[in-house]
């Protein structure tokens, strides 16, 4: 690969990888699994990047990477959860990321000052659950609470998550 | 459905939800840009919390993995060009080098897979320069290498099930592990079911199974908390202990031969025929093994800046010893190096010792091989770079023209080949220098 490609590929996956990220782990339930598969998709993109038509939206061209991917790991994987995910349920996905995929952008920036607006009790019930993937059972052992509530706060939380995400996009489009 | 969405993105779904939430996502496109919607935000919430924990544990990182050395006095030294290595090895640094940045955001990296000596992996399998962040491997079978960011190295024989939690701590659920911890990474520790190892600066070597963990310190000195008390041990270079799951700490003689097969690799070695034999992990070196077609292979220092210039024989590629070039070559002082000593020193006495023996074989390294060092002189000279104490000293150790011994080192500076003749008395002696890393350059003095 040339020094311009490779500076080429990586304004573009910068840009994209986030996205990507978020579609991966909406099947890969594992962080440290869901890098993995984004890390060959990386490599994947990148050898085949010469292929790549400059004319088609580069997000489309890496979702379906990231599709083959995902496919891949789940196969090799294999449980009734990952059976159940077929490539149609994929490819209806990746279409959906490719749709939004501005909107999610967006909502990104916000992310970080909407989780410090979260009540303590709620931040920290977060953060067990997407920094230490724990499941609804363990948090509520680890906080003193019923599995029921801890889903409960969860769910909550995340509406007020969205909503405060909503709200600052609504307020930078008003400015 | 959003709570459905949220209970399936946590795998916390029943099958007929999950099933529901599929069929759904598959009716519509509006339905695929919802679940998108809702999922993204999932997946922005797991990678910002985790990036921020990752990055909060690993603010005292040092990038060791690129470690670059002052540049030199310009006067009375020409620089040679930079080795350059396969195209393979460039384009796999190039791309090593671009994922790191490319994965940057999602939180770094904490060690890198450096060997991988016919590794059968449980689940996905993981190929030489991948860079690792905090997961489990499951070694079916094989070895492999890991170095981490610290410079701490680790090698694992498997079957092995190994942690990996952060940059200076993991944990050992079972399998054979030998760990380097270089100056400046003390403090790397090795979690099992039954103690937690924390390392003091020192090679050491830890087996677990179902039936317990042995620890063995190779040099230095680790401390050692079982996992059913708060006293604190310390274990130092030459002792090894064992705590049999339900019982007590008891300290135990050393036993190194569980360590024997995974020794070359933890110390750098590729491969190498036959004809060549390993010192083992420990004692250091205490005795010259004398064999009539064996070439001893020692380890000297690990990665280690040279306290003064060194000078050497040979820095590029090609057999030797050579005839016509007088000119004085030398690594400059603070040059990081890695050393091993290759010796051929045949035993049998008597008149029969009289006879030449005649050993060959080729040896492959992981390292660059920067220096070659095969004369008497510059041999003693080097000395410093060896914890060996030689017990006589040979009136020749360095390699000679009559009888004819022979070392080739290959063009992409990882391999030698060796032919040697000797007889019981004397020795041959090669020195070997590699580059901890491909930044290094060699220097040619007037």
């Amino acid at each position: 690969m040339e020094n311009a490609q490779a500076i080429e590929f990586t304004r573009q996956w910068t840009r994209v990888q986030s996205n990507l990220f978020a579609y991966i782990s909406s099947t890969v339930y594992r962080f440290a699994d869901a890098q993995d598969v984004l890390q060959n998709t990386a490599v994947a993109a990148l050898k085949k990047f010469e292929d790549y038509d400059p004319d088609r939206p580069f997000v489309a061209w890496a979702l379906g990477i990231a599709r083959f991917e995902i496919l891949q790991y789940l196969r090799a994987n294999s449980n009734d959860r990952h059976d159940l995910m077929d490539e149609e349920f994929l490819t209806q996905v990746a279409g959906g990321y490719q749709d939004c995929q501005r909107e999610i952008d967006d909502r990104q920036h916000s992310l970080a000052e909407c989780i410090s607006k979260l009540q303590e009790r709620a931040r920290k019930i977060v953060e067990y659950r997407y920094a230490d993937e724990l499941k609804s059972g363990a948090i509520a052992e680890l906080m003193g609470l019923s599995p029921g509530n801890v889903s409960v706060i969860l769910n909550r939380s995340y509406q007020a998550l969205r909503e405060c995400i909503d709200n600052r996009l609504e307020a930078e489009a008003n400015l | 459905m959003n709570e459905l969405i949220l209970k399936f993105l946590n795998e916390e779904s029943t099958s007929e939800e999950t099933k529901q939430v599929i069929e759904w996502v598959k009716a519509s496109p509006e339905n695929a840009r919802e679940f998108a919607r809702t999922s993204s935000l999932n997946g922005q919430l797991r990678m910002h919390l985790h990036s921020s924990r990752e990055n909060r544990a690993a603010l005292d990182l040092e990038p060791a993995l690129t470690e670059t050395r002052a540049e030199a006095e310009p006067s009375k030294v020409i620089r040679m060009p930079k080795l350059t290595f396969g195209i393979a090895a460039g384009i796999a640094a190039c791309f090593a080098l671009l994922l790191t940045l490319l994965l940057m955001p999602l939180g770094k990296p904490v060690a890198q897979l450096v060997q991988n000596v016919d590794a059968e992996w449980i689940g996905k399998s993981i190929s030489e320069a991948s860079l690792l962040n905090p997961q489990t491997l499951k070694l079916k079978s094989g070895i492999v290498s890991l170095l981490f960011n610290s410079g701490v190295e680790v090698t694992l024989e498997g079957p092995a099930e190994y942690e990996i939690l952060s940059v200076d701590k993991t944990k050992l659920h079972s399998g054979i592990l030998a760990a380097y911890v270089p100056p400046g990474a003390e403090g790397f520790v090795v979690d099992t079911q039954a103690l937690e190892v924390t390392d003091l600066g020192t090679s050491f070597g830890i087996t677990a199974d179902e039936e317990g963990v042995d620890v063995a310190v190779f040099d230095g000195e680790v401390e050692v908390l079982p996992a059913n008390s708060s006293v604190k041990q310390s274990l130092t270079e030459g002792q090894s202990a064992r705590l049999q799951h339900g019982g007590e700490l008891e300290r135990v003689e050393i036993d190194v031969a569980p360590f024997m097969r995974l020794w070359p690799v933890a110390t750098g070695i590729v491969s190498a025929s036959e004809s060549f034999q390993f010192a083992r992990p420990w004692p250091p070196l205490m005795r010259m093994t004398k064999d009539d077609s064996k070439i001893m292979v020692y380890l000297e220092k690990r990665s280690a800046p040279l306290e003064e210039d060194l000078v050497v024989n040979a820095v590029d590629p090609g057999r030797y010893p050579s005839l016509g070039n007088n000119e004085t070559i030398f690594l400059e002082k603070g040059t990081v190096v890695r050393s091993h000593l290759l010796q051929f020193n045949p035993a049998t006495n008597g008149p029969e010792g009289q006879r030449l023996r005649h050993t060959s074989g080729e040896i492959r390294f992981a390292n660059p091989i920067i220096a070659l060092i095969f004369d008497t002189e510059k041999l003693t000279a080097s000395d410093f770079l060896s914890k060996m104490k030689t017990p006589i000293e040979p009136f020749a150790r360095g390699l000679e023209t009559s009888p004819e011994d022979y070392v080739t080192l290959s063009s992409d500076r990882l391999s030698l080949v060796l032919d040697l003749q000797s007889v019981a008395k004397g020795w041959d002696q090669i020195r070997v220098i590699l580059a901890p890393d491909v930044a290094q350059q060699v220097v040619k003095g007037e």
